[in-house]
């Protein structure tokens, strides 16, 4: 072990838990006004960077985030992006679900949810059906998916941020009901999906909003991790390869777009830089310019070629390649440096980059990347649900348990079915 | 009938001969005490020195004075004799009926202060606020009683009178604030919206991820929850979607209901993209500004632009001038360069100036990738030269050569220029594979990016060449060189990337 793993910087896991329990508990300031449309979104993040930190909450706070997202919920399906969105009573059907709020949401109750019990109760309350009917209205026939249903139609971009959270409410709600069973849903187009999200893939091997556009790493992510959850078979037979396979038209490009996220970080020449003008543009190490023995090497992320290191993109970049089963691409020790070392914050969380304060979208993905390169006493994280394996353990046991409660309920219904015994009553009065 | 009481005008003017004369109060508390006291003969002394300290004289008045009291109260009822008797009695002795309370409870203001601390003059001017107030009140439910009135008769009041009113509300609102700390919002202080019931949004205590509203926000929020409910497209509806986006521009629904009150009311597209160039402006990394701004691209194309050719070049024209304008301040917005390809397809917009100013920009900075990005979509997607639907990384046959020579010529020029930028290697790339050209073709170009491989006076200047080359090599068979290329690239010239340059000497066979 040579000095500089000796002295490898650490995790500052008290400073995360104040910060964390500071969202959960005081108003998020004023200036987060302008998510107030996400709130469900931070409501996850810092339910979930509590997870990951292993701060059990209390029943009460567990019961108030179940009571809170139940609330959320739209009687036509989905879940309201923020109480801003939700109208209760008669109005109720005039608020307004929303996809990302919908994945949020059944994160939450899973989440939520403590003894095995709890958990295989987490989605009572959840209409099933509605979400998943809802889901079907918001794909278009390009196979794409829409944020929001407007007027009957789904609108907003038809990038694969909303493939993404499609496929994961589909994988926590779905299961392996089979057509002709009580509780079968009509399915999305699968396929359609997956031949569309093939089709996104731009000249330098990455993915766009659309194969003409600017390959970006957070929409590579979410076309990957949608054909991931895809694969992931709600019983327990083994994963397939299928929808990743035949989604990702060239996977050689594809990986090579990802190992050039990531690049040599040079730390001091940007912290001057930062504010002396060197633009978007990340500074370009000298070629084969190789760290001095024993001294520390960062390794930053951007989302697209030739842009600067920025936190968030540590975790799709990193958790990519734990989907696509090429770890070996990256070097965990640089990265881990990087985060805890240049974007870590004195008073917990994680900035965008160097010298930035901490926000949530950044503290919590910098936190994720952390728990999925490992160690530092977190807990694992899924690198395709973007939350604590505890966590997607708690959802499969949340949907089985649904899955069972309506079975048991059209059981009860087939048995004593009501129609046929108020028929029967009826008869019996007529004949007396 | 009982004699009415006249006990003020004597009583008023009790004995207190021997309390020396009070300082003037300072506090209402202190002034209330006096007067306390001023109506309370004797009371002062009692206090001090308890009944048995009292001289004779001064027993008999307290005496009296309390004895008086359950009559003047009307607890006893006398016959109408007696009850005469005791009045001439009272007023004959100038007995004090009328007494001031002890420990009178003036309440507290908005921070919880206590007014009896108040000084006096500081009440004073709390009593005229509060009578103005209740002025301005009255003349408030006279605008209603008359606005009531005219709507019956199917008449609408003189904007004047709505002037006036509106005027009358801040007024009240700043009343109200100082007064009692009430914040009503500039929505409920405007009479425009006195028909509108607001629809406060439900936050219980223990919510998750509460903000920190500003008043106006919840406002503005629950005026809006209310329209969108009645479904009421107006023009005073388009001035509140304004109010919120200001202060949430990531509103997912107000922007869609802000399309519809301007699709609804058939307001004019031109005037709606001037707002918003200044909201764009303001809020550079918005999402939603560009989603409104395509929907209204499709408006006005479906209405106008489709049929009138010059009236689409001129939009195109001022639409580019605005993507310029916000790209200078941003040069790789996402968002602005999806538009501008959503805009260029839409009203088939290949023109030259189009691959100009892309290229201007990639001259001012041959790393800004989203350029190079866009240079690719102009050249390679312009439906007059290619194969409609054709996979940004497949061949495409139709394509002339003369166009896939110029764009090689291109790259290679701005390579020379900046060996390691990794843009203009991706886009010779993909240019070579909508052209079908093997990477041999540029093989002898990217040869010159390096010296003496394997050697101990190795030079490379450029790690993309490398790369490249080692393909070539590959697909010329000599293996042995390509792994050398990988080789050099993980251990001397890219150690970031070792891992991956073992993965593909891994690869190699």
């Amino acid at each position: 072990m040579s000095a500089s793993d000796a002295e490898a910087p650490k995790l500052d896991k008290a400073r995360h838990i104040k910060y964390w329990q500071r969202c959960h508990k005081t108003f998020l300031p004023t200036a987060y006004t302008g998510s107030d449309s996400t709130r469900l979104t931070f409501a996850f993040f810092i339910i979930s960077a509590l997870d990951i930190l292993s701060v059990p909450l209390t029943a009460q706070d567990r019961a108030a985030v179940r009571t809170w997202v139940l609330s959320l919920q739209h009687p036509d399906g989905g879940f309201c992006g923020s109480p801003t969105h939700a109208m209760a009573g008669e109005n109720a059907s005039k608020g307004s679900a929303n996809i990302a709020a919908t994945f949020f949401a059944l994160i939450l109750l899973g989440m939520a949810a403590e003894t095995e019990e709890e958990q295989r109760s987490a989605y009572a309350g959840v209409d099933r059906k509605a979400v998943l009917l809802w889901l079907r209205k918001l794909q278009r026939s390009d196979g794409s998916f829409g944020q929001v249903l407007w007027e009957g139609e789904p609108t907003g971009g038809r990038d694969t941020r909303h493939s993404y959270l499609a496929s994961s409410i589909r994988w926590m709600l779905r299961g392996s009901v089979q057509k002709g069973d009580e509780n079968w849903v009509e399915d999305i187009d699968v396929e359609r999906m997956t031949e569309y999200i093939r089709s996104l893939q731009t000249y330098d091997g990455g993915i766009a909003e659309s194969s003409t556009e600017e390959s970006h790493a957070g929409y590579a992510y979410c076309a990957i991790s949608a054909l991931s959850l895809l694969d992931r078979h709600p019983d327990t037979t083994a994963d397939t390869k299928q929808a990743m396979d035949s989604g990702i038209a060239d996977r050689t490009k594809l990986l090579k777009f990802l190992a050039h996220r990531q690049f040599k970080y040079l730390s001091n020449t940007e912290a001057i830089a930062s504010d002396g003008g060197t633009g978007e543009n990340y500074l370009e190490a000298k070629l084969g310019d190789l760290s001095l023995d024993g001294e520390r090497a960062y390794t930053g992320f951007n989302g697209r070629w030739n842009k600067k290191a920025d936190t968030c993109y540590t975790w799709w970049a990193c958790s990519m390649f734990r989907l696509l089963d090429a770890d070996y691409v990256y070097d965990a020790v640089p990265t881990g440096n990087y985060l805890l070392d240049i974007t870590q914050h004195i008073i917990g969380g994680f900035g965008k980059a160097v010298g930035e304060p901490p926000d949530i979208y950044h503290s919590y993905l910098g936190l994720a990347t952390v728990g999925l390169i490992g160690g530092h006493d977190l807990k694992e994280v899924d690198a395709g649900l973007c939350c604590s394996k505890d966590a997607a353990r708690k959802i499969e046991m949340a949907r089985e348990g649904l899955l069972e409660s309506l079975k048991k309920q059209s059981e009860q219904r087939g048995g004593w079915g009501a129609d046929e015994f108020w028929g029967k009553a009826a008869e019996m009065v007529k004949v007396k | 009938m009982p004699a009415k009481p006249k006990a003020t005008a004597k009583a008023a003017n009790p004995e207190p001969k021997a309390t020396p004369p009070d300082a003037p109060p300072v506090t209402v508390g202190e002034r209330s005490k006096q007067r306390y006291y001023q109506t309370n003969p004797v009371e002062r002394r009692f206090e001090e020195v308890g009944f048995p300290g009292l001289t004779p004289a001064e027993k008999k008045t307290y005496t009296h004075a309390r004895l008086i009291l359950p009559v003047a109260n009307r607890q006893v009822s006398l016959s109408n004799k007696t009850d005469r008797e005791y009045w001439k009695q009272v007023t004959k002795e100038g007995l004090p009926c009328r007494r001031l309370k002890n420990n009178y409870n003036w309440g507290t203001d908005k921070h919880g202060r206590d007014i009896s601390t108040y000084r006096i003059d500081e009440l004073k001017k709390r009593s005229l606020s509060q009578a103005k107030l209740t002025a301005l009140n009255v003349l408030h439910q006279q605008f209603l009683l008359k606005r009531e009135a005219a709507r019956s008769k199917g008449a609408k009041l003189p904007q004047e009178d709505i002037d006036q009113e509106k005027q009358r509300r801040q007024e009240m609102a700043v009343l109200k604030r100082e007064l009692y700390g009430e914040i009503p919002g500039p929505l409920a202080n405007d009479p425009e919206w006195d028909d509108v019931i607001p629809i406060p949004q439900e936050e219980s205590q223990d919510a998750l991820a509460r903000i920190a509203y500003p008043d106006d926000y919840a406002e503005a929020v629950s005026y809006l929850r209310a329209v969108m409910a009645s479904e009421e497209y107006s023009p005073r509806c388009l001035r509140l979607t304004e109010r919120v986006i200001a202060m949430n521009p990531g509103h997912y629904t107000v922007w869609l209901y802000r399309f519809k009150i301007v699709s609804a009311l058939k307001l004019s597209i031109t005037d709606e993209i001037q707002w918003l160039n200044d909201v764009a402006l303001d809020h550079l990394k918005n999402y939603q500004i560009w989603h409104h701004r395509q929907l209204l691209l499709d408006h006005h194309y479906a209405n106008t632009l489709s049929s009138d050719a010059e009236a689409a070049k001129q939009f195109a024209k001022s639409e580019t001038d605005f993507i310029s304008k916000i790209l200078s301040k941003d040069t790789k917005n996402y968002h602005v360069w999806s538009y501008r390809q959503y805009l260029i397809t839409k009203l088939d917009y290949w023109s030259p100036f189009e691959l100009a100013t892309t290229q201007s920009m990639i001259e001012d900075d041959l790393r800004n990738n989203s350029a190079w990005s866009h240079r690719f979509f102009i050249v390679f997607s312009d439906p007059s030269i290619s194969t409609k639907g054709s996979a940004s990384t497949e061949h495409d046959p139709k394509v002339p050569d003369a166009i896939i020579d110029r764009e090689i010529a291109y790259a290679q020029e701005k390579i020379k220029l900046a060996p390691q930028n990794q843009s203009s290697w991706l886009y010779l790339r993909g240019v070579l594979a909508k052209g079908g050209r093997g990477l041999d073709t540029v093989g002898e170009f990217a040869s010159q990016f390096f010296s003496n491989l394997g050697a101990e006076d190795e030079e490379v200047t450029s790690s993309h060449a490398l790369d490249l080359m080692s393909e070539v090599y590959h697909k010329q068979g000599d293996i042995e060189k390509a792994k050398l290329c990988l080789k050099e690239l993980s251990e001397k010239w890219d150690p970031v990337r070792e891992g991956y340059w073992k993965y593909r000497l891994s690869e190699l066979k």
